[in-house]
C-alpha cells in the first residue's frame, strides 16, 4: 500500500543509498538535459542510454547528488560546436551533458532557458530501448497537477536510479503507463519515485513507480 | 525636389531610383503611438530622413516603415486595453496628444495584463485596424514631422504581412534558427546559441508575439529583393537587432546596423513609459523655436541639433541654450547659402553629378550616405561645405 508510512521508508532508503554512493562533499554535481523537442519515448530512452553509458565514478557521485539533472529548452545542433553533449539521443533532439558542478556549466546555462509546457501526450506507451527488445519493464507515470519540468524531473530520477541501481535492464523495451495517481496498491514494484506533495508540503506522494511488466 | 508629406505614395513602402546604385532597404525599428514625438524619436526620424534622402541620390532605397508592427507591440496593445477598460466608450477626442501620452504612462504603471485580454486587440491590429487614441497620435507625428519636412514613411499606409506567424516560425525552425516549444505549450524562441547569443523568447507560452517577430515578419520576404539591408534601432535594444543581423544573414542578407543612443529626459530613467517628458516633445520644441526663426532655420537647425550636437551616442538630455545655438548657425549657413548657390543652384534639377559626388563622399562602406558626417561638412569652416542644392535636397 501506498500509504504515507511506506513513502517515508522509500524516501529514507533512497537517502541512505545516496550517502553511501560516495563521500559528501564538494559543491555538488548536476547533470544538463538541452530538449529540442519532447517526444516522450525519446526522453525515456535517452534518459536511460544516458545513464547506462555513464562511468563508475560520475555515476557515483551523480547518485550522491540524487541524480540531479537541470532540463533546459535548447537546440542540440546549434550548440555542438561550442559545447559537445557527452550523449544525444538517437533522434539528436536532446543533448545530455555528464554531471559537473553547476559553475562549470555556466556558459552552456547562460544562453538556454528552463523547459515550459504541458503534457499533452497519450496515456500508454511503447519505447524500445534496443531495436527489437521484449518488454523489461513497467513505468507508471502520475501525471496529474505535473507540470512538464515535474514530469521530467520525476521520469529521468526514476529511470536513471533504476539504470544506476541495476534494476532495469537497458537491452529491452519499456512500457510507459501515464495515470492521474498511482493505485493505493500498485502490486509489486522495483522502483518508487517519491517527493513532496505541492498540494500539501506536509504529505509525500508517489509520483512513479517501476515494476515488471503487467 | 520632393519635400512635401504626401509626396511618397502611400500604398507601398517609399521608395526612390536613381542611376548607379545598389538596392538598399531601410528598415528603422518602429516607435509605438502612444505618446507625443519625444526627443528619442526626433532623433530617430531626422537621423533616418537625413540617410534615406540621401542614399536616394546614389541609389534604390526603399523606406519601411509598417504601423501594424508597431501597433502590435506590447507596449500598444497594453496601452488600447488599458483605455478601453478604464474610459469605456466615452469620447477621448478632446484630449490632447500630451493628454493620451499621460495616459500611455498611467497604463504602463499597472501591472500588465494577461495575454487572453490583449489577444483581442492584437488579433484587430494584425487586419490593420489601429485605435482611435493611436491615430490621433498618429495625425499629430504626421502634422509634426510634416512641418519638419521629414517624409511621411507610411504612417497611414495598410502593409499587410507576407508571413503568418506560424510561416515565419516554421520557416526559420526548418533552418534551426528558432526553437519552437508551442507545441506542447511552452514558448517560442529565436535561436543565435550557434553564435553564443541566448535564447530570445518571441512568442509567450501564452501566445504572444513580440515586436522582435513582427521586425522579422517585416524583413525576411524582402530581403531577397535587396543588395543590402540597412537596420535602425536604439543602442537599448541592440541585443535583440545583432540577433535579428546574424538571422536575416544566415538567410542570405548582407546588413549592417546603425544603433542610435536615447535621448534621456531629465529626472525619468529609461524609456518613454516612464514619463517627465514636459517641455521636450516635438510639437514644444517647435513652438518654442518657430517663435523666434523662420520655417527653413527651424528645419535645418533640428538637423543640426538632432543630428550632429547630440551625435550618434545617447547621454545628453536636450539643451534649449544648445538648441537655439543651432538655430543661430542653421540661420548663418542658409544666409550664406543663398549669397554663394547661384554655380550650383543653377545646375539641371535632378541629380547633378556635384550632388551626387559630395554625398558620394559620405558613403559608409555599407551603402549609405552618414548623417552625421554630412552635418559635419554642413558645419566646417573650410569654406567647403555642401552645395545649396544638397542642403535643400537632404536637410531642408
Amino acid at each position: 500500500m501506498l500509504d504515507q508510512e511506506t513513502l517515508r521508508a522509500t524516501l529514507s532508503d533512497r537517502i541512505t543509498r545516496a550517502r553511501r554512493a560516495a563521500p559528501q562533499g564538494g559543491t555538488g554535481v548536476a547533470a544538463i538535459a538541452v530538449l529540442r523537442d519532447l517526444a516522450p519515448c525519446a526522453f525515456a530512452a535517452s534518459a536511460v542510454a544516458f545513464a547506462a553509458r555513464m562511468a563508475p565514478r560520475t555515476r557515483a557521485l551523480w547518485y550522491r547528488d540524487f541524480t540531479r539533472t537541470i532540463f533546459l529548452a535548447g537546440d542540440p545542433h546549434n550548440l555542438a560546436a561550442r559545447f559537445r553533449p557527452d550523449h544525444l539521443a538517437e533522434d539528436e533532439s536532446i543533448a545530455w551533458y555528464d554531471p559537473a558542478p553547476p559553475g562549470d556549466r555556466k556558459p552552456l546555462r547562460r544562453m538556454l532557458r528552463p523547459v515550459q509546457g504541458r503534457i499533452t501526450w497519450p496515456d500508454a506507451l511503447d519505447v524500445p530501448l534496443t531495436p527489437s527488445g521484449r518488454t523489461v519493464a513497467r513505468l507508471r507515470v502520475a501525471v496529474q497537477d505535473l507540470t512538464l519540468q515535474d514530469y521530467l524531473v520525476h521520469v529521468n530520477h526514476t529511470l536513471a536510479e533504476a539504470v544506476l541501481d541495476g534494476l532495469l535492464p537497458t537491452d529491452g523495451a519499456l512500457a510507459i503507463e501515464h495515470v492521474p495517481h498511482l493505485p493505493d496498491d500498485p502490486g509489486p514494484w522495483q522502483a518508487l519515485r517519491v517527493s513532496t506533495d505541492p498540494r500539501d508540503p506536509g504529505r509525500l506522494r508517489a509520483y512513479a513507480a517501476l515494476s515488471a511488466p503487467p | 525636389m520632393e519635400r512635401s508629406w504626401s509626396a511618397i505614395p502611400s500604398d507601398r513602402a517609399s521608395s526612390d531610383r536613381a542611376g548607379d546604385g545598389e538596392r538598399l532597404l531601410l528598415a528603422p525599428v518602429t516607435i509605438t503611438p502612444t505618446k507625443p514625438v519625444l526627443p528619442t524619436h526626433t532623433k530617430g526620424f531626422l537621423w533616418v530622413d537625413a540617410l534615406y534622402r540621401g542614399t536616394r541620390a546614389l541609389g534604390d532605397v526603399e523606406y519601411l516603415w509598417n504601423t501594424r508592427s508597431a501597433c502590435l507591440a506590447g507596449q500598444a496593445l497594453r496601452y488600447w486595453e488599458y483605455l478601453d477598460r478604464t474610459f469605456g466608450d466615452a469620447d477621448l477626442a478632446g484630449l490632447s496628444v500630451h493628454e493620451l501620452g499621460e495616459l500611455y504612462v498611467k497604463a504602463h504603471a499597472e501591472p500588465a495584463p494577461p495575454y487572453p485580454l490583449l489577444r483581442p486587440y492584437a488579433e484587430r491590429a494584425e487586419q490593420g485596424w489601429v485605435h482611435p487614441a493611436s491615430e490621433r497620435i498618429l495625425r499629430a507625428w504626421a502634422d509634426q514631422l510634416g512641418l519638419l519636412h521629414v517624409l511621411d514613411p507610411g504612417f497611414f499606409a495598410d502593409r499587410p504581412y507576407r508571413l503568418t506567424v506560424d510561416e515565419l516560425i516554421g520557416l526559420l525552425a526548418d533552418r534551426h534558427l528558432c526553437l519552437d516549444h508551442r507545441r506542447f505549450g511552452g514558448p517560442a524562441y529565436l535561436d543565435g546559441t550557434r553564435w553564443g547569443m541566448p535564447l530570445r523568447p518571441v512568442v509567450s507560452a501564452d501566445g504572444h508575439a513580440n515586436y522582435l517577430l513582427m521586425v522579422l515578419r517585416d524583413l525576411v520576404p524582402r530581403i531577397a529583393e535587396y543588395d543590402r539591408v540597412l537596420l535602425v534601432h536604439d543602442e537599448e535594444i541592440g541585443h535583440d537587432y545583432v540577433l535579428v543581423e546574424r538571422i536575416l544573414g544566415a538567410l542570405g542578407a548582407r546588413t549592417s546596423r546603425l544603433a542610435l543612443g536615447r535621448v534621456p529626459i531629465p529626472g525619468a530613467a529609461g524609456s518613454s513609459r516612464s514619463g517627465g517628458w514636459a517641455g521636450t516633445a516635438l510639437d514644444e520644441l517647435a513652438a518654442l523655436c518657430l517663435d523666434q526663426v523662420g520655417p527653413d532655420v527651424y528645419r535645418l537647425g533640428m538637423r543640426i541639433y538632432f543630428i550632429n550636437t547630440l551625435q550618434r551616442t545617447g547621454g545628453s538630455p536636450v539643451d534649449l541654450r544648445l538648441l537655439h545655438r543651432a538655430m543661430t548657425r542653421a540661420e548663418g549657413l542658409l544666409a550664406r547659402a543663398d549669397h554663394d548657390a547661384p554655380a550650383n543652384y543653377d545646375a539641371p534639377a535632378g541629380r547633378d553629378a556635384g550632388t551626387a559626388g559630395e554625398l558620394r563622399r559620405l558613403l559608409t562602406p555599407s551603402g549609405w550616405v552618414d548623417p552625421y558626417r554630412l552635418t559635419c561638412r554642413l558645419l566646417a569652416k573650410d569654406g567647403r561645405g555642401p552645395s545649396r542644392r544638397l542642403i535643400e535636397e537632404v536637410l531642408l
